[in-house]
């Protein structure tokens, strides 16, 4: 390593600036929002009294609405999570849903707020009573008061049809959120996870955090179990229904194990089990009516609730008879059993009478034996209160999934111990405990850890989300190397390196954390980026995500995205597999669509909008179908602006819709209008964005408003200080205004700076023309054309036109005519001047492409009159006249607008008419009157290809006036119509001699006009340019060029020769004479 | 990104790699490639955005590196501005081929939005996407900065390691050597000492980084330094 001596080393900023740099992660991460805060609603609405439970989304007070003095229950949103929008929105839709649900068996929401702070909350009714849960739990054996449960569920049934009616789907039912009152009352709670049934795939992610699994394991179908919200409607709780019915005839719900083991068995439908159970437990229908709704395929189910609660109905009476029977027959047992005790006591006492005096305490042990037995009892009973309350914090705690809750339920347990530890109790009450406790240390265990989980499980796909939309709306490709850090970065936090680990490992711990899918979707854009960006690992992330993801159409979209075939994407796009499609996945396929303008655009628009229908209100996807359309052509403005303005309503807030969209509207000459008022939205957004106000100002500068364009281009100046373009802008605007000296000044000053600036060169070169500099125009046309390859074309076009302005035709034709057929030239000024057209371009090919600009550009006043001029030079005169009109109507409407177009349009109005007239004199081979204007009539039929009749008319009109021979181009337009002319006719022919002769004649006497105007020093540019023209007419060809006259006599040539060299001559003189009188044009 | 090994940077500078690489030196191409594709590869996404088919992206990636590998190839034609040092020589063939794509497109599409890569067309221009180049530059000797003093410290041993584990803590999660001293069971004197022990192994792996990168700037490798980290200021 080199130092020198002056070297000084890093400062300390410099030095902490690197450090961030070179440990940098990426931004977009949200701190975690903390709040203290413990407000509570207003004491208008309820007064707190007591705290009565503790869930995971909230809290649950005791309260009195002091209006109505009345105890309510109070359910407010935990204060950490009043930041989380996924909480509050669960939070707030729990209440919607008791709100909305009026029937006996749905708790009653009286009304809901927010405190000052934010916090939501909603008080109902309060409820006392035991859940079915606690009940349960007590029961001595499953055939224990089985017609009780049986009518409490088929309550519960008619209360869950009744809410699918109304289009609200419970996803938690349970037994823990079954509710028996101190009368038999039966209510269903918690309808926190509720959604409704039209949008419920969207109502599932929406409001809630992506990759979570709700609801409880054990009374969870198999689809709400993996997390397939497509597949999860109202028959998910059907199967919860079964499954309380299960839990009736034999203890347990149908999945047994501790929570882990649940979820995987509910996962993986493993109900053998609980289908042996069930076949010898219960009335047989009832049995079969159980499996049903325990099927793993939501169509095998029963029809709804409804049916359920009919099938119960119908075998409680069968089920009350059989009961009956036993009560009978264990009524009968009993009354056996005391007549035998009584037997019993009698011999005892018979025998104490007889041995009285030897078994004197035989009386005594049999009274020990009763107390014994009543002591025992009194412990089973406290006992199986203190389980029944294990056994409702249990069901509490697996809903809540709370591990605070869970210790809760050990507490209880333990106390259910302590009570029963003297080795009092019953055997079955001490194995009740036993088998409580365990299950409740052991969930307890398994909550904390899968709480661990949970919050690694948010906190990695919320970082992934991040990572998706990190801070900006832009969906431009952000920094590849910091996205891919961010991503990695992700990953580690989560202790997961999709890159060293095993995939087969790793996607069975992410399988296993319920989060397969949503990471798939977060991979699938990874993956693009390694892609894209040819970093390593791809292929490792794409088998990763196979495994955990293996759905077939999803995995066919995987395919066509790596394959980066339209073919293959468009495939999918045409299928139903894309609406399976998470939304990193669609962010995926969208970006792997070729861009437009390569000749294929259609498909791939048509691909673009497949993704867009699966996800309507994505707002990146809708943003990128927005430019992609426009980038497709003219025919695809009108659906790129739908989708901007779409994209502006998705987000109303951001700036980049706007700002895009009055960009387009504004370059592609749409609707200056238009493009003005929406940058002007977009600085009220964004009132930092010069680049706003820099398209701002070129809206403005559409509409012709100068003054405004300039106030927005010094805004943008200021704002985008090492920004060329406003000032290139304003040059050009000074240029509009006629301030050309301020202009030159403000170009050159642009130019130091940037001299490879072409585009700005070139206006530089046209505002040294317009001040009547010509030879520095040139000579910064020179330049322009010498550096910038690329626009050769378009800048050879510019320095045609100038030096065709200047009287350097020759040279000008040759440049012109040796563009590129499809290149634009601006030829409204060569029009003006009254150069003829024809001369310098293939007009078919000109008038075709500038149709194609006017139709894409209807406001554009310029390109309305260009195509105007190019119909009148291509004879189209009608055509001509509407186009000019239009035109002119445009231009009108600007502020700035200088072209004569009204003077054009009267123009093309006699025009217009004279050829009505043209017509009618060829149709009645007749000549122009007197009264006729004989030189437009000629003019015309030459221009249309008539060259006899036009030679003809152009030689009597001489004759008759010889005055207007001396017309601009008069001489040269017949001579040409005679040239043409004799060469329709044989050459041998002596008509043929006398139209050329005729023709040089009239060319002879225009020379010596303009000889002698040269002389004087009069109007020098006009003769150069007049002169310059013979030198490029096509029609003179075969009497200029050394094809055509050799052919000729020799006599005649060398006539033709001598004039040739006059005319170049004079024009070449009246050339220097002008370029030296520079004047303003 | 890959990073070659320290005793490996003692023996060579980048224009060694490039001359080894157009030689033909596969190790040498490949790291060639995985050391500055990235870099070649954001300017052109900056340049050309979403207009572009990431074939034809790709394609021109690949025409950077063919373009500095070949004979009379860039680095051949620039071998007088080697002073200059190696981020203006990339910079200027990564535009140089980026034109030269820009007008094959212009001339062969026959779409009616050809002009699309028109630079006034584009919200950015030929500054930004220079600068994007820049930036990405400076934050690119940066992170192997970072990454060569991981990997000596890995070669060093635990403390060296947990220097650089204090870095990250300090300078990506923001935490205050107070709060990491009382995890760490230390104390803040010590671990404020080892904090600076770490910026002075950090400054000296950036040196070398540049040094590596300018081998003909003949020492001014503090001012370079400078100028990179003033440009990660720059967006």
């Amino acid at each position: 390593m080199r130092e020198s001596a002056s070297d000084r080393p890093l400062s300390e900023g410099h030095l902490d600036r690197a450090l961030r740099e070179a440990f940098a992660r990426p931004s977009g991460l949200r701190p975690d929002v903390q709040l203290h805060d413990t407000s509570l609603p207003p004491e208008s609405v309820c007064r707190v009294e007591a705290e009565i439970a503790r869930g995971g989304m909230g809290i649950v007070f005791r309260a009195r609405d002091p209006a109505l003095q009345r105890e309510v229950a109070l359910k407010l949103l935990h204060e950490e999570l009043s930041g989380d929008a996924a909480a509050v929105e669960r939070f707030l839709e729990e209440a919607r849903v008791g709100g909305m649900l009026q029937h006996p068996g749905v708790v009653p929401v009286y009304a809901c707020g927010r405190t000052q702070t934010g916090r939501p909350w909603f008080t109902m009714k309060l409820i006392a009573g035991e859940t079915l849960a606690s009940l349960l739990a007590k029961r001595a054996s499953p055939a224990h008061e089985q017609g009780r449960f049986l009518a409490i569920l088929e309550s519960v049934c008619r209360t869950i049809a009744y809410a699918h009616s109304r289009g609200v789907v419970h996803l938690d039912l349970k037994p823990g959120n079954v509710m028996v009152g101190a009368f038999g009352e039966v209510q269903v709670v918690d309808w926190g996870l509720a959604a409704l049934l039209p949008e419920l795939e969207d109502a599932l992610g929406h409001g809630r955090r992506p990759g979570e699994v709700f609801g409880t394991p054990a009374y969870m179908p198999p689809e709400q179990a993996r997390g397939d919200r497509a597949l999860i409607d109202g028959r998910a709780d059907l199967f919860a229904l079964g499954a309380i019915l299960c839990e009736i005839f034999t203890g347990s719900p149908p999945y047994p194990g501790g929570r882990a083991a649940v979820r995987q068995a509910a996962a993986e439908a493993r109900l053998d089990e609980a289908r042996t159970r069930l076949s010898s437990a219960g009335p047989a229908e009832l049995a079969r009516l159980c499996v049903r709704c325990l099927s793993e395929q939501p169509s095998a189910r029963p029809r709804d609730a409804t049916e359920i609660a009919d099938g119960i109905a119908g075998s409680f009476a069968q089920l009350e008879a059989r009961a009956r029977g036993a009560e009978i027959a264990a009524a009968r047992e009993g009354e056996r059993a005391r007549q035998e005790r009584r037997a019993r006591r009698l011999t005892v006492a018979f025998a104490a009478t007889v041995l009285a005096v030897v078994l004197g305490g035989a009386a005594l042990w049999t009274k020990w034996s009763m107390r014994e037995d009543a002591r025992r009892e009194s412990v089973d009973s406290r006992a199986g209160e203190a389980l029944g309350e294990a056994a409702r914090l249990l069901g509490q705690a697996e809903s809540s999934g709370d591990p605070g809750m869970y210790a809760q339920a050990v507490a209880a347990t333990d106390r259910a111990q302590a009570m029963i530890s003297t080795g009092e109790g019953s055997v079955a009450t001490r194995e009740r405990v036993s088998s409580l406790r365990e299950r409740a240390r052991a969930e307890e265990s398994q909550a904390r850890l899968e709480a661990q989980r949970a919050r690694a499980n948010a906190a990695l796909l919320r970082r992934l989300e991040d990572l998706r939309t990190p801070g900006s709306e832009d969906a431009y490709p952000e920094d590849p190397l910091a996205r891919e850090a961010g991503y990695a970065a992700a990953f580690a936090e989560a202790g997961l390196d999709p890159d060293r680990a095993d995939a087969e490992l790793l996607a069975a711990e992410l399988l296993s954390r319920g989060i397969a899918i949503e990471v798939a979707s977060h991979l699938d854009e990874w993956t693009l980026l390694r892609l894209d960006a040819c970093l390593p690992g791809a292929e490792r992330l794409q088998r990763l995500t196979q495994l955990l993801d293996p759905d077939p159409g999803r995995s066919a979209v995987r395919a066509a995205i790596a394959s980066g075939s339209l073919e293959e994407l468009g495939r999918v796009a045409g299928g139903p597999d894309l609406s399976r499609c998470r939304e990193g996945t669609l962010h995926a396929f969208v970006r792997a669509l070729p861009p437009s303008g390569l000749g294929h655009s259609e498909p791939a628009l048509h691909a673009f909008r497949a993704a867009h229908r699966v996800r309507p209100d994505d707002y990146p996807v809708t943003i990128e179908l927005a430019r992609y359309a426009f980038n497709c052509g003219v025919e695809h403005v009108a659906e790129g602006e739908q989708f901007y303005r779409l994209a502006q309503a998705l987000r109303p807030e951001h700036a980049t819709a706007f700002l895009e969209l009055g960009w387009e509207l504004e370059h592609n000459d749409i609707d200056y209008a238009a493009a003005a008022e929406l940058e002007r939205r977009a600085v009220e957004l964004q009132p930092a964005a010069g680049v706003a106000y820099f398209c701002l100002g070129r809206a403005l500068r559409g509409l012709g408003d100068l003054d405004g364009a300039l106030a927005a281009q010094a805004a943008a100046a200021h704002m985008m200080p090492g920004d060329r373009r406003p000032q290139k802008e304003t040059a050009m605007l000074h240029r509009m205004t006629g301030a050309l000296d301020r202009s030159i000044q403000e170009f050159a000053s642009l130019l130091a700076h940037h001299p490879e600036y072409y585009l700005a060169r070139s206006e530089y070169a046209s505002a040294l023309f317009d001040a009547g500099r010509t030879e520095e125009a040139l000579a910064q046309m020179a330049q322009v054309i010498a550096g910038d390859e690329r626009g050769r074309s378009q800048w050879e076009g510019v320095e045609g036109r100038m030096l065709l302005q200047s009287g350097s035709c020759v040279q000008a034709a040759r440049i012109l005519r040796g563009l590129q057929s499809d290149q634009e030239v601006s030829v409204l000024p060569l029009f003006a001047q009254g150069i003829r057209l024809q001369d310098y371009f293939d007009l078919d090919v000109l008038l075709a492409r500038c149709q194609a600009n006017a139709a894409r550009a209807p406001a554009n006043a310029e390109m309305q009159c260009q195509l105007a001029a190019l119909l009148d030079a291509s004879g189209r005169y009608a055509a001509a006249l509407v186009a000019f009109r239009a035109g002119h109507a445009l231009g009108m409407a600007q502020q700035a607008w200088r072209s004569p177009s009204s003077n054009w349009i009267l123009v093309a109005e006699k025009r217009a008419a004279l050829e009505t007239r043209l017509v009618t004199l060829l149709a009645a081979h007749e000549s122009p009157a007197a009264a006729d204007d004989g030189l437009a009539l000629a003019r015309m039929a030459s221009r249309k290809g008539l060259h006899g009749p036009a030679a003809r008319w152009f030689a009597e009109l001489f004759e008759r006036e010889p005055a207007r021979a001396a017309e601009p181009d008069a001489r040269l337009e017949a001579a040409c119509a005679a040239v043409c002319f004799s060469e329709q006719l044989p050459k041998t022919a002596q008509e043929s001699a006398r139209w050329r002769a005729l023709a040089h004649s009239w060319l002879r006497d225009e020379l010596e006009r303009r000889g002698a105007e040269v002389r004087a020093g009069v109007a020098t540019l006009e003769v150069s340019c007049a002169l310059g023209a013979w030198e490029v007419a096509r029609e003179l060809a075969v009497v200029r060029e050394a094809d055509g006259l050799a052919s000729l006599p020799a006599t005649e040539r060398a006539e033709w020769l001598a004039s040739w060299s006059c005319a170049s001559a004079l024009c070449s003189e009246a050339q220097g004479r002008s370029l030296n009188s520079t004047h303003p044009r | 990104m890959a990073i070659m090994a320290p005793s490996f940077m003692a023996d060579v500078t980048c224009w060694t790699l490039i001359e080894c690489a157009a030689a033909g030196d596969r190790g040498a191409r490949e790291n060639f490639a995985d050391r500055y594709l990235p870099l070649v590869r954001a300017y052109l996404e900056a340049r050309w955005k979403t207009r572009l088919s990431r074939p034809e992206l790709e394609d021109a990636v690949q025409d950077v590196f063919v373009e500095c590998l070949k004979e009379q190839g860039v680095l051949e034609r620039n071998r007088s501005r080697r002073g200059q040092g190696f981020r203006a020589y990339l910079l200027g063939a990564v535009r140089y081929v980026a034109l030269r794509a820009e007008s094959r497109r212009a001339r062969t599409l026959d779409a009616a939005r050809a002009e699309g890569l028109e630079p006034e067309r584009l919200p950015d221009d030929e500054d930004s996407c220079s600068r994007v180049f820049d930036r990405r530059w400076a934050a690119t000797i940066m992170r192997e900065a970072a990454e060569l003093q991981r990997e000596r410290a890995q070669v060093q041993g635990a403390q060296a390691l947990r220097r650089v584990e204090l870095l990250r803590r300090i300078f990506q999660e923001g935490q205050r050597i107070a709060d990491i001293a009382r995890e760490w069971g230390l104390a803040a004197d010590a671990l404020h000492r080892e904090h600076a022990r770490a910026r002075e192994e950090f400054s000296s792996a950036l040196r070398e980084i540049v040094a590596f990168h300018a081998p003909d700037s003949d020492g001014a490798v503090e001012r370079e330094c400078a100028e990179l980290i003033e440009l990660l200021g720059q967006s």
